[in-house]
């Protein structure tokens, strides 16, 4: 199992942002986390990626708790820019290659070219959605074993997401996984595997895109909606 | 890993620095070269202007140099390890005390830095490049000239106490931030607030401490016999010699506690925003 939460609780005050999730991901899966705002899906994925300590329970991934050896095969991106701004393209390349040994710079290089992303220009001189996708192609230019992407295509134009939803498919292998977290569900629908519904915390549901539309007749759009209904 | 962060924490700063530095010699070495001028041109009003008005400019650049290095190495840490850049610092697979340790040695790197420039360009102004070198001199010869042994010893000790001091300033700054900055990330709001507020409580704080252990350790540092001007002079030198190497020692100790204590919480209790 490459995920494993048994009883996670995380609090926030008096606010509890997730409760008892109890939640298992196999290797090989694109799975959708998917859930409105202030559900949890952040936190969830702030727990696995070291940024946030539980308050209760347990995080595993690959069999070990969150530390220092998950974070060598965890490749997380945030739903917020977090590469530092004096930096140019090529240095944050470095910079990655530098820190992470499953970095491929070749990839990045190769990704960078493909979305007409000039290696000299400076992260500051640039707009936050080319700001979004270098960071994903940093993020995708390592061969880890869990990608976590938190909001992946919110901030880029639909042109781009087809590109970036192509990326992740091409470069995660077998051994590896992919959680998602987004709104944007109709766009992701066709490449996931497995969804999780998340709602105030807790999880009300984990299956395959197929059970879903075996099982519910209907598309894993149309059952969120359905689900999350105001 | 240690290294590479180092790289990069220097590597974010050093163009800012570089100005401020090429800035502060640009000017010393007009204000050098003003005061040659004004040597072989006496009594011209419009030259006294000028150098006054490069000697403001300068004295403003020497102070700005001590002060750019405090708000940029506070203001690295802040963006680096709380806000926003946190998200990727935090996720690099290196341990949080070598995030703190290349902190900390970059910080050493530019108070050392604008320390040395600083002094190059004091001497430069001053049209004495080499003074610090001088300063050293004159102190040995103040050792030297002690009238006694209680002096010379007095003296020797104040002169340590001063350069562990400097030695160790860029450190206790360090520490007292990283441990503010650490107990406003266990807050879920107003991070910033709640570490400037713990900031002005830990100083207060501290000096309660200070005093109270002072008191404690050197009962004759509250002696009413220092207002009564009773008190010979080889015991005064022993007593400030005493007290300040205390209060040096205690210094040390709570910055060091501070530290340990800023990578636990960072280590086991990170929250970011």
């Amino acid at each position: 199992m490459l995920i494993e939460c048994k009883d996670l609780n995380k609090s926030f005050g008096s606010k509890q942002a997730l409760q008892n999730v109890n939640l298992n991901v196999e290797r090989g899966k694109i799975v959708g986390l998917l859930g409105p705002n202030g559900s949890g899906k952040t936190t969830l994925i702030k727990i696995l990626s070291g940024i946030l300590t539980a308050s209760s329970g347990e995080a595993l991934i690959s069999g070990k708790p969150v530390g220092i050896e998950t974070k060598k095969i965890v490749s997380y991106l945030p739903e917020r820019t977090y590469l530092n701004e004096w930096m140019s393209v090529r240095q944050a390349v470095s910079f990655f290659a530098d820190f992470y040994s499953d970095f491929s710079s070749e990839t990045a290089y190769d990704m960078l070219e493909r979305l007409n992303i000039n290696p000299a220009e400076r992260l500051k001189t640039m707009s936050k959605g080319t700001r979004e996708k270098v960071q994903l192609i940093l993020v995708m230019s390592r061969n880890a074993e869990l990608y976590l992407l938190d909001e992946p295509i919110g901030g880029v134009d639909p042109a781009a997401r087809d590109y970036i939803l192509k990326t992740i498919l091409s470069n995660y292998s077998e051994n590896a996984s992919v959680l998602i977290s987004t709104h944007l569900i109709s766009d992701i629908e066709h490449v996931l595997d497995d969804v999780i519904f998340i709602k105030y915390g807790c999880v009300t549901l984990h299956s395959t895109v197929d059970e879903i539309r075996e099982q519910h007749g209907k598309s894993v759009d149309a059952l969120f909606r359905e689900v999350f209904a105001c | 890993m240690l290294g590479k962060l180092i790289k990069y924490d220097l590597m974010a700063d050093w163009k800012k620095y570089s100005a401020l530095y090429a800035a502060t010699l640009l000017v010393s070495v007009m204000m050098f070269t003003m005061g040659k001028i004004k040597e072989s041109i006496r009594d011209n009003q419009i030259l006294k202007i000028v150098e006054g008005m490069f000697g403001v400019v300068f004295m403003m650049l020497i102070v700005a140099i001590g002060i750019a290095v405090v708000v940029l190495t506070v203001m690295r840490f802040y963006k680096n390890v709380v806000r926003d850049e946190g998200y990727l610092t935090h996720t690099l697979p290196v341990h949080t005390w070598q995030i703190l340790a290349s902190k900390l040695i970059s910080a050493y790197i530019w108070f050392l830095s604008a320390f040395i420039i600083g002094g190059i360009c004091i001497g430069i102004g001053m049209g004495e490049p080499f003074w610090f070198f001088n300063l050293f001199e004159e102190l040995a010869d103040a050792i030297s000239s002690a009238s006694n042994s209680a002096e010379k010893t007095f003296i020797i000790h104040l002169l340590t106490i001063i350069i562990i001091s400097i030695v160790l300033f860029p450190f206790f700054i360090m520490a007292h931030t990283y441990f503010c900055f650490a107990l406003g990330n266990l807050s879920n709001s107003h991070k910033l607030g709640i570490a400037v507020l713990a900031f002005f409580g830990v100083n207060i704080a501290e000096n309660i401490i200070s005093t109270i252990i002072l008191a404690f350790l050197v009962p004759s540092f509250i002696d009413d016999r220092w207002e009564n001007e009773m008190m010979p002079m080889t015991e005064v030198f022993r007593i400030s010699n005493n007290v300040m190497l205390i209060a040096l020692v205690i210094s040390f100790v709570i910055s060091l506690g501070f530290f340990i204590a800023s990578e636990r919480i960072f280590a086991k209790k990170l929250n970011l925003e």
